[in-house]
């Protein structure tokens, strides 16, 4: 019943819509139940990748690494005076900037290689997930369908034939 | 002149005995009844062969040797097709073990809680009986030597398919089913060639002991599962749903599943006899490989279509949304297109 009560409020705290006292709640409700973090996990996942929410954020210290390496370059260009100086700071500008343009990189790299051209919906996936349900059907031909379902972790399985889509 | 009464007596009597005879034998809808709860309570083992008629015109065979304890436990061994050969996938209700002796590697995951089977059969049913109606072979059949009630399922409305049914006229067990596509072709005959039935079967063969060099990995949970309502209190407008289903389905179930790493949300609904699956996954432009598909439009979206076995895919994007949705079901094309076209966002306020 009281799993109940905040299992109804997760979709809220998610979002970040809950006053401060019920998210606390649900907060400490979370620490003690796994079926409620599992939920809070899915919706997460679900709100971010509709959109839903807002989009991917830079990592945790990215922009105070950002704005002190620009900090720091504009320090080092203004205190150059001369031309060994210069070509001292010059070095620490081009590495730090080199160093901002790699962490701007690797930040967002995950998301260029996720993206909507490397991701392909691959039908006997797709025909899978429609046989696992179909299988509840108390008349329905459970031998083609064990053997649809089987085909396809024969092929996560790493079977060198597992899985094979017969196409027309 | 003296017989006529006599021959109208006996007439009379065969016509009596005609009409308790027929009476006397159960009714398809009885049979249909005892089919759908007799796998929950027998345990026998057998030889089973599946064929299965391909969209390119192959027929492909799948032979298997089982053993079923009630539902929710069984084992079977696969002996053909060639590739699958020594495939063993067990259960023993709570776990479900696939092993695949050429990668000599094995897959561990949750059964699946299988509750609410009851209201769930009198759903189907229920759904059964108004979507199909059923005919009875008058004189039955026999199927792997045992004596067997032949039902037909057939459809009330066009476009959809059929099946016949073997009953095991002892038990209730199916003995054998044959579905026909809804053009009428075959798509498939899965029977028993052999059966024994058994008071009681060891529980070591529900069990899976990896031997040595064999590797075992544990697959997750194969996701949530949700009522309408759930999912409608959990996804609100991010939910996409089919303002026209195709005739006589009705919503079935729903779940949170994942889909080569993305989360995607899975509705399933069903006529009784057929399941209709939408998968959507938040992710523009998802695509099915070219190679085994077609392009397809769906309104003014450029989709694409694919068909395995006698599943059609149909696989198109959202044209407002980050969204790619998918139609899986034993459909025509035509009708496919007609539930995808009514896809739409939930509205908040239904």
């Amino acid at each position: 019943m009281e799993c109940e009560h905040y299992n109804e409020r997760l979709s809220e705290y998610v979002d970040g819509t809950l006053g401060a006292a019920e998210t606390g709640a649900v907060r400490q409700h979370l620490a003690v139940c796994q079926r409620c973090c599992i939920d809070v996990r899915e919706l997460r996942a679900m709100k971010q990748l509709l959109g839903v929410l807002k989009g991917p954020e830079a990592p945790s210290g990215f922009w105070p690494r950002m704005y002190g390496a620009i900090r720091a370059r504009r320090q080092a260009a203004k205190a150059a005076t001369g031309r060994r100086e210069w070509l001292g700071t010059r070095r620490r500008g081009f590495a730090v900037a080199m160093a901002a343009a790699m962490t701007v990189l690797l930040a967002f790299l995950p998301t260029v290689q996720q993206g909507p051209e490397a991701w392909e919906m691959r039908p006997d996936d797709l025909i899978a997930l429609h046989a696992l349900s179909s299988l509840r059907n108390p008349l329905g031909e459970r031998g083609r369908i064990g053997f649809v379902l089987s085909e396809k972790d024969a092929r996560d399985l790493g079977h060198p034939e597992g899985g094979e889509f017969h196409e027309d | 002149m003296k017989i006529r009464p006599f021959l109208l007596l006996a007439a009379g009597m065969a016509f009596a005995l005609a009409s308790v005879c027929t009476q006397a034998g159960p009714s398809a809808e009885a049979i249909l009844q005892k089919a759908l709860s007799a796998s929950d309570r027998l345990a026998f083992e057998g030889r089973q062969m599946v064929t299965m008629w391909l969209s390119d015109r192959k027929t492909e065979a799948t032979i298997t040797y089982e053993y079923h304890h009630g539902r929710n436990r069984y084992r079977i061994e696969y002996l053909a097709p060639r590739r699958a050969r020594g495939r063993l996938v067990i259960t023993d209700g709570k776990s479900r073990w696939q092993y695949e002796p050429a990668s000599r590697r094995a897959s561990v995951e949750p059964a699946g809680a299988d509750d609410g089977r009851e209201a769930f059969f009198d759903f189907s049913l229920a759904l059964l009986k108004s979507n199909y109606r059923f005919e009875m072979e008058p004189k039955g059949g026999a199927v792997a030597g045992r004596r067997a009630d032949i039902v037909h399922i057939l459809p009330r409305h066009t476009g959809k398919p059929s099946q016949t049914l073997w009953v095991d006229s002892a038990t209730g067990l199916i003995l054998k089913i044959e579905r026909t596509h809804h053009d009428g072709s075959l798509t498939s005959v899965s029977a028993y060639t052999e059966i024994h039935f058994k008071p009681s079967l060891p529980a070591s063969l529900f069990t899976f002991n990896p031997g040595r060099g064999i590797i075992l990995t544990a697959k997750g949970n194969a996701g949530s599962r949700y009522d309408l309502i759930a999912l409608r209190r959990r996804f609100g407008s991010a939910i996409f749903l089919p303002r026209r289903l195709a005739c006589g389905y009705r919503f079935c179930s729903a779940g949170v599943t994942s889909l080569r790493g993305k989360t995607a949300v899975q509705m399933n609904y069903t006529d009784g006899l057929n399941t209709l699956t939408l998968i959507q996954v938040p992710q523009k432009n998802g695509r099915l490989p070219a190679r085994s598909s077609r392009i397809i439009m769906v309104g003014s979206q450029k989709g694409t279509l694919a068909s395995g076995g006698h599943f059609e895919v149909l696989t198109w994007p959202h044209p407002s949304a980050p969204t790619t949705l998918s139609l899986i079901g034993d459909m025509s094309e035509a009708a496919l297109i007609r539930v995808a076209r009514s896809v739409s966002p939930e509205s908040p306020n239904r």
